[in-house]
């Protein structure tokens, strides 16, 4: 189990930029490897959004022995003044739209069903379905209320 | 002045102000700052690899913290990152600032004990 977690963190670090890959990726798997198995759940959450910000964080990949910036201000939070440009916001909102499009892709897919709560249910659908699904059983399907009047 | 200023209106984030806190204690690795970031706080704030070298890349581009390669057996050499005076400035202001807000936050608490009692 193990080792797939390491292989399966050590191909989620290569979506880093490539010169913070460079520089950190082995560190960061050597910190991996040493994890208790309980923290795996923390490491893959927070590496997965340290990369998303990255990508929306202009990455500087500078020579030499200067380290690979992520963001310019990154270690400092403005008091008073929101961090988050209308740019950045904008690639938030793209982001943020992209997944909702992607979950509503694969919802369409019918991977999973729904869950719908009974009273919303509608009656007489429901009992077409059942009729569809047991034609032979002795289910008496709910009378809806127009009919009782 | 402008800069000084916008130096003075800035405030340190949570991981930057406790990985230079983990340092200001003694030289250490990735695993060393999560472990003393883990010690300080009583367990109660962890922090993940991705959050921590996003935030050493930034305080070592800043010059706040520098890196050296220490020397083990057979060879091997491990990468371990250092408190800069310039770090441990910003650590100092950074503490002050906190301990401002607290001692006023301890003059409101006890208005508001005063006022219940």
């Amino acid at each position: 189990m193990r080792p797939c977690l390491l292989d399966a963190y050590s191909l989620l670090l290569r979506l880093y930029p490539c010169a913070f890959r460079r520089r950190f990726a082995a560190e960061m798997l050597d910190l991996a490897a040493a994890a208790e198995p309980g923290e795996w759940l923390l490491i893959f959450t927070d590496t997965t959004l340290a990369i998303l910000r990255s990508r929306l964080s202009p990455a500087l990949a500078m020579p030499g022995d200067t380290p690979a910036v992520i963001g310019t201000l990154d270690s400092y939070v403005a008091v008073g003044d929101s961090p988050l440009g209308v740019v950045r916001l904008l690639q938030g909102f793209a982001l943020a739209a992209v997944i909702l499009v992607g979950l509503w892709y694969v919802s369409s897919l019918r991977y999973w069903a729904p869950v719908v709560p009974y009273s919303e249910c509608d009656t007489a659908s429901l009992a077409a379905s059942s009729r569809k699904a047991a034609p032979q059983s002795d289910f008496i399907p709910p009378t809806p209320r127009r009919a009782r009047r | 002045m402008q800069d000084n200023r916008k130096a003075n209106d800035r405030r340190l984030t949570t991981p930057s102000l406790y990985i230079l806190l983990a340092l200001s204690e003694s030289d250490l690795h990735g695993y060393g700052i999560l472990q003393s970031v883990k010690r300080q706080s009583g367990g109660k704030y962890r922090m993940g690899p991705g959050t921590l070298y996003a935030n050493l890349a930034t305080l070592l581009a800043h010059g706040h913290v520098t890196e050296l390669q220490r020397r083990l057996k057979e060879g091997e050499t491990r990468r371990e990152y250092r408190l800069t005076g310039a770090g441990e400035l910003v650590l100092r202001a950074e503490i002050r600032r906190l301990r401002q807000i607290v001692s006023s936050a301890r003059r409101w608490l006890g208005k508001l004990d005063e006022k219940d009692a």
